[in-house]
């Protein structure tokens, strides 16, 4: 598969994200450990979720620790 | 520096692993921190637990893997020191030990007495599978056991289905069944793969079941695939309530000669993550020797194992005629 395509394909499996924004920072930041917070917030500031982030966003809301409009 | 058999079989078949995680010294650190974190566990365990300090999942799966490795005996007593490592510093490696230092903040004694919130678990398994060098050992397992060869895939609890999105990022087999018993990780597996819950159309298909031995789930399994080239098992065997059975019946839905790719950790594996990861809900841990003696047992032949404990587990096995 060329890069294009490769980079077209993960463009695809990106998810719009609505407002979101996270609620319970102590949660937030015991829980994620730290390099991956910074990739959430990117995702967050950045108004889509990539495939690998999506189960968590998904634990973050189930958890109320983010939610989203 | 000392170097053990596996050692040398992780270094060959897994170079791709052990470069991104910034070479052999540093991730030896990472390790070192997850067997210096075990060590705190248990001992925090002891501590408060006393006698029924192994009596829990958690307190088992620390209490084999140190005993194992010498550093506590059979009464559960410290009898090796364990020193501080140096932190790594290359991001794979340190992000390795970010999940044990984010672990260890819930507090063991709480994990093992079932007194943290099953949310919070839920978000620290969700992080691990996240994480970057959890990534690189996903992709090298599925290249060590070349997943492209297999066309017709079945994989047994798929959790959140990053497993599954990773073999059909890269390989376009012609039917993948993932089957999980929790509705919500069954829903999480097909809104990733862009599927829907329970319906076995087109070439994915997510089930929502306890087993696959149960008629009507064996019935959607082959209706969907007739049979299957490969069964997927990454770090699966220990979430099964009772694996022999179930995976008596993965044979079953297996074409003769068809492949069990096993990826799988042991007690003898890195001690700390195995806490950590047992503690999101497994049934059971294992040595790699119990690993092997229950896929012998459920009728498959060994083809071929690249490691028996370092990093983990990894086989090819063949369903015997």
């Amino acid at each position: 598969m060329s890069l294009v395509k490769r980079v077209v394909g993960e463009m695809e499996g990106q998810r719009a994200l609505a407002d979101c924004e996270i609620k319970d920072f102590e949660a937030f930041s015991s829980l994620v450990p730290p390099s991956l917070q910074a990739a959430v917030l990117e995702a967050i500031r950045a108004g889509s979720v990539p495939p690998s982030l999506q189960p968590l966003f998904r634990r973050l809301r189930d958890a109320g620790v983010m939610v989203c409009l | 520096m000392s170097f053990s058999w596996d050692d040398v079989n992780a270094l060959r078949h897994y170079g791709k692993f052990i470069k991104a995680g910034g070479g052999i010294g540093e991730v030896r650190k990472a390790l070192a921190w997850s067997t210096w974190y075990a060590v705190k566990w248990w001992s925090e365990l002891k501590h408060e637990l006393g006698i029924d300090a192994d009596r829990n999942i958690l307190g088992k799966a620390l209490f084999m893997s140190l005993r194992a490795r010498g550093i506590i005996d059979d009464g559960g007593r410290l009898v090796k020191r364990v020193e501080t490592p140096p932190r790594p510093v290359n991001p794979y490696s340190a992000e390795f030990v970010e999940l044990h230092d984010s672990f260890d903040a819930l507090g063991a004694v709480e994990v093992a007495k079932g007194a943290v919130d099953r949310d919070k678990l839920r978000i620290l398994y969700s992080s691990m599978l996240a994480q970057g060098w959890y990534d690189i050992m996903r992709e090298t397992f599925l290249d060590l056991v070349e997943i492209g060869r297999y066309l017709n895939i079945v994989e047994p609890h798929c959790k959140e289905g990053q497993l599954a999105y990773a073999v059909l990022r890269r390989h376009q087999p012609e039917r993948y069944l993932a089957y999980d018993p929790d509705p919500d990780d069954v829903e999480a597996t097909a809104s990733l793969l862009g599927a829907s819950p329970n319906v076995c159309a087109g070439k994915v298909c997510v089930l929502q079941t306890p087993t696959i031995c149960g008629p009507a789930a064996r019935e959607v399994a082959s209706k969907f695939a007739g049979a299957f080239d490969a069964v997927l098992l990454f770090h699966t065997l220990y979430w099964m309530a009772d694996p022999l059975a179930e995976l008596r019946c993965l044979k079953a839905l297996l074409r003769p000669g068809g492949r069990l790719l096993v990826g799988q950790q042991v007690v003898e594996s890195t001690p700390g993550l195995l806490a950590v990861v047992v503690s999101f809900g497994a049934k059971h841990v294992f040595r790699w020797r119990d690993v092997e003696a229950l896929l012998d047992a459920a009728g498959f032949e060994k083809e071929r194992r690249y490691t028996r404990y370092s990093p983990y587990y990894i086989a090819v096995w063949r369903a015997a005629q």
